[in-house]
């Protein structure tokens, strides 16, 4: 799967490209909201995963551009901190399809994401 | 009218036939009498109207006497009614009424009065009144009726019990009137009422009453006699009752308090206080307890306060009920155990003080003593010099043995003796402990059998200092009490499966022998077998004693056997794990010269204070090729670091004036963030020590007096980079887990990744902590709460908790824009880094290594 990554936070960052990269993914990364808009144009990515608070966008207006675009077919995945489930249901209610709070283990996310890439193998087929 | 004149009509009918018979016939007498007397007719009209006339005349006179009898008859008929209809009412209601003479027997008696008595009317008319009234009553009654005879009294009421026919007893009510008759008393005349039922109520009810009155008088005598304090309020705060010992205490009466609340009485401070309680009482409905002061004669008494809600039957909550108790002395009491406590553990603090204290005292100098004379005998000696510096070695083997078993034995005794569990080769022992004896044994002519059994696991894990003191405290025995025949050594296995062993060890004796009163008394502390055996063979009696609670400590178990003049043997077993580690990491017993060349080159920083310790060490680390630079304690060895950081060992005595061990390391941690290993000296074994130094953040620790071997040993695994794990390996799990917990980021299974996230974590968080310190100075809380936010990620990714928290905590106050907090806060968030740095750092070196080796 294509997936991109945006976290501003380094350690997150390598972690989680880590995690897929060992899993089989193609992982782009960026590390503010603006720069990951921009990413999404270009590489038109299978699933993306953002935190919530970044620099320039949130991870909510990432949605929301996400959704503008049209695709259907992207999922994403949400980063949150604890005590941000208002946040959360917004994501949600925007069109997240699934949320993980930090801190999580590597082990996790990569079993969330294993469940979307068999959605999007059924879908190619 | 009509119908008077009908009733007349038909009264005078029945007698008109009479009247009319009888006139007639008069008539006829008087017509006869006329024909025959005169043949007149003129007479006829006369004698006819004196007929009619007397036809009449005698009607009217029947007439009058047929009313009058009649008028007699209704008259009678009519009474005769009347008392049927009065008879009939009074049985129908179920009166029972009966009149008697004036002598009481009953002339008289209602139905009813057979329902009452189970006497037949007939079988009562005759019977005197008082066959009838229960014994009881008799003479009450009796008494009542004759004085109503003799004063007259018209009617008179009594209650009193009869007895039926069958013996029943029967509760009636009577009304006697007196039937006077010519103004003299003739008899009586009774309505009785059957009030049985009545009574029995009655009688019931009374019970209830006397249970009523017993359980009020019950519940007073707990109000009067309690020796708390108690009282009811109702929902307002108004008293409604008050107890004996609430009125003596605080000196008050009924009136004073009952129906006002406290704030009449009490100061309103107080009475508000009170108020908070009741209402709290009020709103959850449950009991409230607390403790109060009150000034009382003889000062300040400590009360305990319970109130609780009154709840009724309709579980309506209508009140509140408080029970005060006087817990002054209790509180007293309370404090000086508290106080005893204190002063226990400030005991048992200064004990152990003074254990270590001494231990390090006596044991260094031991130290020395040993160390010197292990190095002299490597020096070239003549014969003599040899020999004598031969024998102050034994003796202060001996004398160091005597020393161990006094300070172990007071450890034992203040349970401060702990238990090794390490990897340990039982051949090892067998052998020093042989080497140790087979002098002596060549030199008395005993001979000495040894058989060990071939099943035994080649590595063992407990204790082998222990076992090794056992060992000599035993074989020592056998050999000091054996002049002829020999020793023999048998060691076996007793059980075995896959985690333990347990092994038996049994040392047998040609010896004297120890009689059989005095076999149980040997393993008693201070006791020989004889007082001879102590003058002839010396010894501090210590050594079996504290054999046995050894053995005892470890699980295991001892006896002996002898027979006077034949010999001893003693029996022990242990209980031992089995060890997964292998050979490698044993050592055999090496001289000094085998190690020659062992560190060579390295550099070593010691910290010890003590100039012939540091001469011992400095010559051991020279022997082995390697360089040291000594300081004399921990702040000069801080000042050593200072200058050069290219050390690869410091080595670190405890204690030392100045600064000692501890303080020094953690310097060297947490403020200079070295991380070169640290390798602790201890003269001792206390339990907390272990953990202490480790959490200070040594890698590995010896005490003092050790073997040579062994240190070196040591050095060896610090260097390379293997901490001792076998014998710390719990306390080092416990320190991590409370630090941090890599166990997210080792889930990746890539060592590169770890250290490079373990790098970034270490060389980026403090600049984030710099620039959060530089934004609470400058009031920038948004900049804090991003920061604080941004390092959690990072920081909940190792686990590292306590430092999480602060940054959460930071964050909180970032919202709430309080910087005198913040500052305490940021203070606080540096010290839990800098305690992750050290661990961190390690980890860091380790992962790199195995990165290298990949």
């Amino acid at each position: 799967m294509k997936i991109l990554v945006a976290e501003d936070e380094m350690i997150m960052q390598k972690t989680i490209e880590l995690r897929l990269k060992k899993d089989g993914h193609e992982v782009t990364t960026c590390s503010d909201g603006r720069e990951a808009i921009q990413k999404i144009e270009e590489i038109n990515p299978d699933l993306i995963i953002t935190d919530i608070m970044m620099p320039f966008a949130s991870g909510l207006e990432i949605i929301e551009a996400v959704k503008r675009k049209g695709d259907k077919n992207i999922r994403i995945i949400v980063l949150s901190a604890m005590g941000q489930e208002n946040v959360v249901l917004e994501a949600f209610q925007l069109g997240a399809d699934d949320y993980i709070t930090k801190p999580f283990s590597p082990n996790e996310l990569s079993m969330r994401v294993k469940r979307y890439s068999v959605d999007t193998k059924e879908v190619t087929i | 009218m009509k119908s008077f004149l009908l009733r007349k009509l038909s009264r005078l009918q029945n007698n008109i036939l009479y009247g009319m018979s009888f006139s007639f016939l008069v008539l006829l007498f008087f017509i006869l009498f006329i024909f025959k007397n005169d043949n007149t007719s003129e007479n006829i009209p006369i004698a006819i109207t004196g007929a009619i006339i007397a036809f009449v005349i005698i009607l009217v006179f029947l007439f009058k006497i047929d009313e009058d009898r009649k008028s007699g008859k209704i008259a009678k008929n009519d009474l005769a009614a009347n008392e049927l209809k009065y008879r009939n009412l009074i049985e129908n209601a179920g009166i029972v009424m009966y009149t008697t003479t004036i002598d009481g027997y009953i002339t008289f008696a209602t139905g009813k009065a057979f329902q009452l008595t189970d006497y037949s009317i007939d079988e009562l008319i005759g019977m005197h009144f008082s066959d009838i009234v229960d014994i009881e009553w008799l003479e009450i009654a009796n008494k009542k009726y004759r004085r109503q005879i003799e004063n007259n009294i018209d009617e008179t009421f009594l209650e009193f019990a009869i007895r039926t026919k069958f013996g029943d007893l029967k509760w009636v009510e009577q009304s006697a009137v007196l039937v006077i008759e010519n103004n003299v008393p003739v008899g009586f005349q009774c309505v009785i009422k059957d009030i049985t039922e009545k009574k029995e109520m009655e009688e019931v009810v009374r019970k209830y009453e006397v249970a009523l009155v017993q359980n009020q008088e019950r519940l007073q005598s707990i109000l009067d006699n309690a020796t708390s304090l108690i009282y009811l309020k109702d929902l307002d705060g108004r008293y409604l009752l008050i107890n004996k010992q609430f009125k003596q205490v605080l000196n008050v009466t009924e009136s004073t308090v009952i129906g006002k609340t406290d704030f009449d009485f009490n100061a309103e401070e107080q009475a508000k206080r009170y108020k908070e309680t009741d209402e709290k009482v009020i709103k959850t409905c449950k009991p409230v307890e607390f403790e109060e002061i009150i000034e009382m004669d003889d000062g300040k008494h400590i009360l305990l306060i319970i109130k609780f809600p009154l709840i009724n039957a309709q579980n309506k909550l209508y009140g509140i009920s408080g029970i005060a108790t006087d817990i002054t002395e209790r509180v007293m009491q309370r404090e000086e155990l508290i106080q005893a406590k204190k002063v226990a553990e400030d005991a048992k603090r200064l004990q152990e003080q003074f254990l270590a204290n001494m231990s390090h005292e006596i044991r260094t100098p031991m130290n020395g003593i040993q160390g010197m004379t292990d190095l002299l005998l490597d020096t070239d000696l003549s014969e003599k010099q040899h020999d004598f510096a031969k024998t102050i070695k034994r003796s202060a083997d001996n004398l160091v043995v005597i020393i161990n078993d006094i300070l172990d034995f007071s450890k034992i005794k203040a349970g401060k003796l702990t238990i090794e569990k390490i990897d340990f080769d039982l051949n090892e022992i067998v052998e020093n402990v042989t080497a140790v004896f087979m002098h002596r044994i060549r030199e008395k002519g005993l001979t000495f059998t040894i058989d060990v059994d071939k099943n035994i696991p080649p590595v063992l894990k407990g204790d082998p200092y222990r076992l090794n003191q056992i060992l000599i405290n035993l074989l020592g025995n056998a050999i000091k009490f054996t002049h002829t025949g020999g020793i023999t050594f048998k060691i076996s296995t007793q059980e075995k499966n896959n985690q333990e062993v347990t092994l038996n060890f049994s040392i047998s004796d040609t010896g004297i022998g120890i009689k059989n009163d005095k076999l149980n008394e040997i393993f008693e502390s201070f006791t020989q077998a004889s007082v001879e055996t102590s003058r002839k063979y010396g010894g501090s009696g210590l050594g079996l004693a504290i054999s046995k609670q050894l053995l005892e400590l470890q699980h295991g178990k001892i006896s002996v056997e002898s027979e006077v003049e034949k010999g001893t043997t003693f029996h022990f077993s242990i209980p031992f794990s089995c060890s997964k580690t292998n050979h490698k990491l044993f050592f055999r017993g090496k001289k000094l010269k085998d190690y020659h060349g062992f560190l060579q080159y390295k550099k070593f920083l010691v910290a010890e204070d003590n100039k012939v310790n540091q001469k011992v060490i400095q010559n051991v680390l020279l022997k082995a090729g390697a360089l040291a630079d000594i300081a004399n304690n921990g702040l000069e060895a801080i000042n050593y670091l200072k200058e050069n950081k290219d050390y690869d060992v410091i080595i670190m005595d405890l204690q030392m004036p100045e600064m000692d061990g501890y303080a020094a390391t953690k310097y060297i941690r947490n403020v200079m963030n070295i991380s070169i290993p640290i390798m602790a000296m201890t003269a001792s074994a206390l339990k907390g020590e272990k953990v202490k130094c480790i959490e200070m953040g040594m890698n590995d620790y010896l005490t003092k007096p050790f073997d040579f071997s062994l240190f070196y040993e040591r050095i060896k695994m610090l260097l390379d980079h293997q901490s001792h794990s076998d014998s710390i390996e719990e306390i080092e799990d416990v320190d991590n887990n409370e630090l941090f917990d890599l166990s997210m980021l080792e889930e990746m299974d890539d060592s590169e990744y770890l250290s490079e996230i373990l790098w970034m974590y270490l060389s980026h968080t403090p600049v984030e902590l710099k620039e959060l310190r530089e934004s609470v100075a400058s009031d920038d809380f948004e900049t804090v709460y991003k920061i604080a936010h941004k390092l959690k990620s990072s920081t909940g990714l190792l686990k590292a908790t306590a430092l999480f928290d602060v940054l959460e905590k930071i964050e909180e106050t970032a919202k709430l824009k309080n910087k005198n907090e913040l500052i305490v806060l940021e203070s606080l968030l540096n010290t839990e880094f800098n305690k992750l740095e050290g661990p961190l750092n390690e980890y860091l070196k380790q992962s790199k290594k195995l990165i290298k080796v990949d």
